[in-house]
C-alpha cells in the first residue's frame, strides 16, 4: 500500500478551499462532516484519508495546457491526464475556477496602466514623430477652437500690433531727430608700477 | 489581426507592436484580474497586478511570449489564465493583514486544532473525470450544477460519475476490511 502510494492521485477530504483570501476557509472535521446536499458522503472520504497515505505532491500544470483546455482543445487522452492533473492540484484548479470566471471578458482599462505597460518596452517601440509630422498635424487638427483659444489667439494678435506700433513709433522718432546716442569707452593710461 | 500576427510583429521587433499589444490586450488582462481581486477586497491593487503581467510577459525579451502556441489555444484565453495565475499569486502573497497577537482577545487565540485529512487515492482506482468531479465537489465545495457547468457536461452525468466514484470508494475499502 506504501508503495503504491508514491503512484497515487491525493485528495484531501476537507473544505481547506481554493479559496486564497480567506474568505471562506472551513475545515470539515468528523463533527460537521456529514452534509446532505448532493449526497455527499465525507464520511467515506475521511475513512480513505485515514487509509491511504499522504501524497500532496502534484506538478505545476502549464498555462498553456489549461488554456487548451478552456477552449475546449483537448481530447481523449490529452484531456484525460489534464483533468488527473487538475485533480490533484489545488492551485491548478483555483487558476482553472478563476480563467473559467473570466474567460471572454474586457473591460475598459485606466489610461495609467496603458501608459505604464506602453512604457515598458520604449526602445522598441514609441515611434516619435518628426517635427514636420507634429506641425502637420496641428495644422491639420480635426478638433475646433474652443472659446478660450479664440481669446487666446486675439489677445496674441493686439499684442503682437501693439508691439509693432511701439517699435516703428520709436524708429520714426529716431528718424525724424537725427539724434543718435553714443556711448564712449574711455580707455585710461596703464603705467606699469614698481613691486617694491 | 489574430494574436499570432499580433505576437510575430512583437518577436520580430516591429516598431508600435508592443503598444498595439498592449492596447488591443490590456481589456482581456485588466478584466481578469480585476474579477479575481475585486471580490477579495484588493481593488487598489488591480493596477499593479495588471502591470506585473505586463511585466512577465516583457522579461527576457518576451521569453513567456515565445512559449505561446497558437495551435493549441487562444491568445485571450491564455492570457486570462496568466493573468488569474498572477491575482491568485498576488493573493496569497497578501494573504491576510497581520495584528500584533496583545490585540486580540485571549478566548479568540484559543481555537481548537483542526487538520485536514488528505485523501490518497490509489492510481486506476478512479477515472480522471471521476477524480476531478470528487475534488471539486468535496474540496472545491462545489454544488453538481456548478461542476456540470466548469466542466461543460450536464448535471446528472456529475451526480452518476459521483455516484460511481464513491461505489468504487466504498469497494476498495471494503477490501481492506474497513
Amino acid at each position: 500500500m506504501r508503495g503504491m502510494a508514491k503512484q497515487s492521485r491525493s485528495y484531501q477530504a476537507s473544505r481547506y478551499g481554493d479559496q486564497v483570501d480567506g474568505a471562506r476557509e472551513s475545515v470539515v472535521t468528523e463533527e460537521n462532516f456529514n452534509s446532505a446536499d448532493e449526497g455527499l458522503d465525507r464520511d467515506l472520504l475521511l475513512r480513505a484519508a485515514r487509509q491511504w497515505p499522504q501524497n500532496p505532491g502534484a506538478e505545476t500544470i502549464d498555462p498553456l495546457d489549461m488554456a487548451a483546455f478552456l477552449d475546449g482543445r483537448l481530447a481523449g487522452e490529452e484531456r484525460d491526464a489534464f483533468e488527473a492533473r487538475l485533480a490533484r492540484d489545488p492551485e491548478g484548479r483555483a487558476v482553472w475556477s478563476a480563467s473559467a470566471a473570466a474567460l471572454g471578458a474586457r473591460e475598459p482599462v485606466p489610461k495609467s496602466l496603458l501608459r505604464r505597460a506602453e512604457a515598458l518596452a520604449p526602445d522598441l517601440d514609441v515611434e516619435r514623430p518628426t517635427l514636420w509630422q507634429r506641425l502637420s498635424g496641428l495644422l491639420s487638427s480635426p478638433r475646433p477652437i474652443g472659446g478660450m483659444g479664440w481669446a487666446f489667439a486675439t489677445a496674441l494678435f493686439l499684442a503682437v500690433c501693439y508691439g509693432g506700433f511701439e517699435l516703428g513709433q520709436v524708429g520714426y522718432m529716431a528718424a525724424r531727430d537725427g539724434s543718435t546716442q553714443t556711448a564712449y569707452l574711455e580707455q585710461l593710461p596703464f603705467e606699469p608700477q614698481p613691486i617694491f | 489581426m489574430s494574436g499570432e500576427e499580433d505576437i510575430a510583429r512583437l518577436l520580430g521587433g516591429e516598431r508600435g507592436a508592443w503598444a498595439a499589444f498592449v492596447k488591443r490586450y490590456a481589456p482581456v488582462i485588466y478584466a481578469a484580474v480585476r474579477k479575481r481581486l475585486v471580490p477579495a477586497g484588493r481593488d487598489t491593487d488591480v493596477e499593479d497586478v495588471a502591470q506585473d503581467v505586463f511585466v512577465k510577459i516583457c522579461a527576457n525579451d518576451h521569453r513567456l511570449l515565445r512559449n505561446y502556441d497558437p495551435k493549441k489555444a487562444r491568445l485571450t484565453t491564455w492570457l486570462t489564465v496568466i493573468a488569474s495565475s498572477a491575482s491568485i499569486d498576488h493573493l496569497r502573497r497578501n494573504a491576510r493583514p497581520t495584528s500584533s497577537v496583545d490585540s486580540v482577545p485571549e478566548h479568540h487565540l484559543s481555537v481548537p486544532a483542526k487538520e485536514p485529512a488528505w485523501v490518497t487515492i490509489p492510481d486506476g482506482l478512479l477515472s480522471p473525470r471521476q477524480a476531478l468531479v470528487i475534488e471539486l465537489l468535496y474540496k472545491g465545495d462545489m454544488t453538481a450544477a456548478e461542476v456540470a457547468e466548469k466542466l461543460g457536461i450536464d448535471p446528472q452525468t456529475v451526480r452518476s460519475m459521483h455516484h460511481k466514484a464513491l461505489q468504487r470508494l466504498r469497494a476498495r475499502l471494503a477490501d481492506e476490511g474497513l
